[in-house]
């Protein structure tokens, strides 16, 4: 088994520790993870993306040459990445802030709008990170949720901990519905 | 206590100590380079930022004061290596860390090290060159210039990891080869391995090694009788009368510009690291003994390399891979041997063409070697290797 | 106390003799105080670790001072000294350097080591060139000087290196000359004694280059090392001592022995006191000295002011010279100190 996994929109919006949380919920998960991101070349407002490989063997292709699950989290990386989605792959947008969408009707894309929800019913639209790495959990579908929200009070402090692990467990759920 | 990662999931359930707990963790390329300095012993870190060697510059910041060590950040490399070199006098076991730019200020006491035999380890995270090129994308450009970029005849130890846990190994077996030879040794990383998170294992017990004291202050810092030759070394500030220095020296480490003396020691220095080969090199066999084709690599080259060979051994092909995991001294005899009944070999590697260089030599012609290379900033996929593979049997 | 005599040095302090320095090089006679000042100090010989890079000055301590020395790569003696102290800061850490290692190809390293005040003292030997290799300009090269890299006038101005360490924030800094003998000695203690970044700058004679850069005519009376003592003694001043106004200089725009007549006539004319000589002085080359004891007197006489004033440029007894003495000597938090509080407190422990 091996799968490839992009997060990707501008820095500020969390992509960074999205993408770290999920290596590390992969990892303790037991299987074989290589973790990388690359950032404009401003911090804040420039693209950033995150990108893990997930392998149930010891990763020797380190390089991403067939995306399987995409999520974009602003137009820019949506615009760059949403046609690298392989056939049969998984895209998953924030559609709060991607507006203008392609079909694609040889994968599964679905629009959530994250930062919508997370301002509504969390107050704080910064967890719209969380809300995807819910959602995106669900549907890698060898993930336990229980693990990942372990993972989440490990790595995150705790003032901010519980809606983390609320959005997170928002987005799972709604996956689950869709 | 102890705490895992910079991230704080604790696999033993505790929190607070120093150094990560034996188990495993998932650890970026650069903190587990830096983590394997510390298990070793390293006590005291220089440096100065350079993009992709920042990391182990700030994780060395934070966690050595925390165990006795000594952190600084000097005002450039040159200074950096000047510091590392004079805490080894002091008794440190030091390490300094940059790239391509920072390693070419470097040189000149990297040719101070070697002729005053003085232990250290260099870590060049490598970027894709020459000169600023592109700071954030790997290559393996510097290979010869590990070899051979300081002045003067020596015998560099060139080690290259190609796994986050090859960080953090080849780290520990770099500061114990430079103690035990007192030599200079360089781990040869690169951006792409410094900058992954993957899954290491921190192992239970790591072995140290130490440089010999003399017993007394009669001693001869630079030559001995052993047959190792490599001679004890002194303290600074412990009554030894320490006498080091650049220039051609005698036994004593006092200047003799004889070309007698000179020779001796320049034998002296290069003869230490040849006899100690087999403790130095290291390469991985794979498949060789039934192959046609061999591939060789090393670094982040050797990974896709290996996914390669897999690919080839599915689809029928007889290839085999050698490892490199040191590049310098370079195994030739490992090379010529393990190749006897090879009639290919692909030389896979991120630069122009240079270990490939070294590769027809140690087969002198007797087989077609063929080089894979890439440059750009890309690390080749598997793929791309197997096309090359399937392209010699043709 | 008993009286020491040179064996008590020489067998304690030095490891190698015969030196490798020119004779009449000013190197001798700085090992000497600094040898002197160590042992009027009575710092622990095992625990003192000398630095020097490339260059004349280099030889100072290596192979000469009997402990422990790091002879290293050109103009990077401090940043070997920061590793060494920083691990183990009970070293008493002195690099030794010269004008070009030190403040050209190490300036860098001597402006940060003062900027962080870590506990070394750097005595810089300036002898105003690149002298080991044959006398090519410095860093500290007057303007206009003529040398094998400058044939046509040094076109760039010297550092005034005090001035640069006290705005780098050194703590001890003194500038002293060779001829200034017992001075430079106890400006080494007190540089050694400060627990912080100290600065000795020595003006040092260098009779094989000098005579050439200063354009100096050889004497028959003295070797060229005690002329250009003489020159260092006549082109500086004490800046904690009183004003001496008791003579004054001239440079003359003719012929200096011609001069030397007009001048002598004058004087005699006006029925003055007066001693006239020919000295050396940095900036200036040969000129004339006078000194009379009511120089006031005639200061105010309008007339012979204009009449020496066609004769050449009159200087007061400072006008020109280089100040001497210490610039900076304060107490600042050291940078190794600070260090091993940071780690203690991490580590748990109470400092």
């Amino acid at each position: 088994m091996r799968k490839e996994i992009i997060i990707s929109g501008q820095g500020g919006q969390g992509i960074v520790l999205a993408g770290r949380i999920l290596a590390n919920i992969l990892f303790t998960e037991g299987y074989e993870v290589i973790q990388t991101q690359s950032y404009g070349s401003e911090a804040r407002g420039g693209a950033c993306k995150s990108e893990i490989i997930v392998s149930d063997m010891y990763i020797y292709d380190i390089s991403m040459s067939c995306p399987e699950f995409i999520v974009t989290m602003s137009s820019q990386a949506y615009n760059r990445l949403s046609r690298k989605v392989i056939k049969g792959g998984v895209l998953i947008v924030d559609s709060t802030l991607v507006r203008k969408t392609k079909p694609r009707p040889d994968v599964s894309f679905y629009k959530v709008p994250a930062t919508k929800i997370a301002a509504e019913t969390m107050k704080h639209k910064i967890v719209a990170n969380m809300i995807l790495l819910g959602f995106l959990l669900e549907k890698l579908g060898f993930v336990k949720l229980g693990n990942a929200k372990n993972v989440i009070s490990h790595e995150i402090s705790a003032p901010i901990k519980d809606i983390n692990i609320l959005a997170l467990e928002k987005g799972w759920k709604i996956a689950s519905n869709d | 206590m102890v705490r895992n990662s910079l991230s704080r999931i604790c696999y033993n359930g505790e929190e607070g100590r120093e150094m990560l707990a034996p188990g495993k963790h998932i650890l970026l390329g650069n903190h587990a380079c830096a983590e394997g300095a510390l298990h070793v012993g390293c006590d005291f870190f220089a440096g100065y930022p350079i993009t992709p060697a920042s990391e182990i510059s700030h994780y060395m910041a934070k966690w050595l004061s925390k165990l006795g060590g000594f952190y600084i950040q000097m005002e450039d490399e040159i200074a950096s290596i000047s510091a590392i070199l004079g805490a080894s006098w002091a008794g440190a076991k030091a390490m300094t860390a940059t790239s391509g730019p920072g390693f070419s200020l470097m040189q000149e006491n990297l040719s101070y090290a070697y002729m005053t035999e003085t232990p250290c380890v260099i870590v060049n995270v490598q970027r894709s060159g020459p000169s600023t090129g592109q700071a954030t994308l790997p290559a393996q450009q510097d290979v010869y210039q590990a070899r051979y970029g300081a002045h003067g005849d020596y015998e560099a130890i060139v080690l290259t990891p190609w796994s986050v846990q090859e960080m953090f190994d080849l780290t520990v077996k770099a500061f114990n080869l430079s103690e035990k030879l007192r030599n200079p040794v360089i781990l040869l990383a690169d951006g792409a391995i410094g900058h992954m998170r993957e899954g290491i294992i921190v192992p239970e017990k790591v072995k140290r090694i130490g440089r010999r004291c003399p017993e007394s202050v009669e001693c001869t810092p630079f030559d001995t009788d052993d047959p190792s030759l490599v001679p004890e070394m002194p303290v600074i500030g412990q009554g030894y009368h320490l006498l080091v220095t650049g220039s051609a020296h005698r036994s004593s480490g006092l200047r003799d510009y004889t070309p007698q003396q000179h020779r001796d020691t320049v034998e002296r220095i290069c003869t230490k690291i040849r006899r100690a080969r087999n403790e130095i090199i290291e390469v991985d066999q794979n498949n060789i003994e039934d192959a046609d084709i061999a591939v060789i690599s090393y670094g982040v080259a050797a990974r896709p390399s290996f996914g390669a060979m897999l690919k080839a051994l599915d689809n029928g092909l007889k290839v085999g891979m050698l490892r490199l995991k040191t590049i310098w001294p370079f195994p030739d005899r490992e090379i010529r041997k393990a190749t006897e009944g090879i009639d290919n070999i692909l030389v896979v590697e991120m630069n122009m063409g240079k270990i490939v260089r070294e590769v027809e030599r140690a087969v002198a012609r007797r087989i077609n070697v063929v080089l894979a290379p890439k440059v750009g900033g890309e690390v080749h996929t598997s793929d791309e290797i197997f096309q090359a593979i399937r392209r010699l049997k043709q | 106390m008993s009286i020491k005599t040179t064996s008590y040095y020489r067998d304690r302090y030095v490891r190698h003799l015969p030196t490798s320095f020119c004779t009449g090089c000013g190197n001798g006679m700085i090992l000497n105080s600094f040898v002197r000042a160590v042992d009027e100090l009575g710092v622990d010989l095992e625990k003192i670790l000398s630095v020097s890079g490339i260059g004349c000055s280099a030889w100072i301590p290596s192979p000469h001072f009997n402990s422990d020395t790091l002879h290293v790569t050109h103009g990077r003696a401090i940043p070997f000294a920061t590793g060494a102290k920083i691990f183990n800061n009970e070293l008493t850490t002195v690099v030794f350097t010269g004008d070009g290692d030190g403040a050209g190809i190490g300036g860098n390293h001597l402006i940060h080591a003062a900027r962080r005040n870590i506990d070394i003292t750097t005595i810089l030997v300036n002898n105003f060139s690149y002298a080991m290799t044959g006398g090519q300009v410095a860093p500290t090269t007057l303007l206009g000087l003529k040398t094998l890299t400058s044939p046509y006038g040094n076109l760039e101005r010297p550092f005034d290196l005090c001035k640069l360490m006290q705005a780098a924030g050194a703590t001890y800094v003194a500038r002293w000359t060779t001829y200034h003998i017992r001075e430079l000695r106890r400006s080494i203690m007190a540089a050694l004694k400060n627990k912080g970044f100290s600065f000795v700058e020595v003006l040092s004679q260098c009779p094989i280059q000098q005579r050439r850069l200063f354009n100096l005519r050889p004497s028959d009376q003295l070797d060229m090392s005690s002329q250009i003592l003489e020159m260092f003694k006549e082109s500086t001043y004490i800046r904690h001592m009183p004003r001496e106004e008791n003579y004054f200089y001239i440079v003359p725009k003719g012929e200096l022995s011609l001069s030397r007549r007009k001048v002598s006539n004058i004087l005699s004319e006006n029925s003055v006191e007066y001693k006239i000589g020919e000295v050396d002085r940095l900036f200036f080359g040969r000129i004339l000295k006078v000194e009379c004891r009511n120089i006031e007197s005639f200061k105010k006489s309008l007339n012979l002011v204009k009449r020496f004033a066609k004769i050449g440029k009159v200087l007061r007894s400072r006008s020109g010279k280089i100040g001497l003495g210490v610039f900076v000597s304060k107490s600042s938090k050291e940078f190794t100190d600070s260090m091993r509080e940071i780690s203690a407190f991490e580590k748990g422990v109470e400092v």
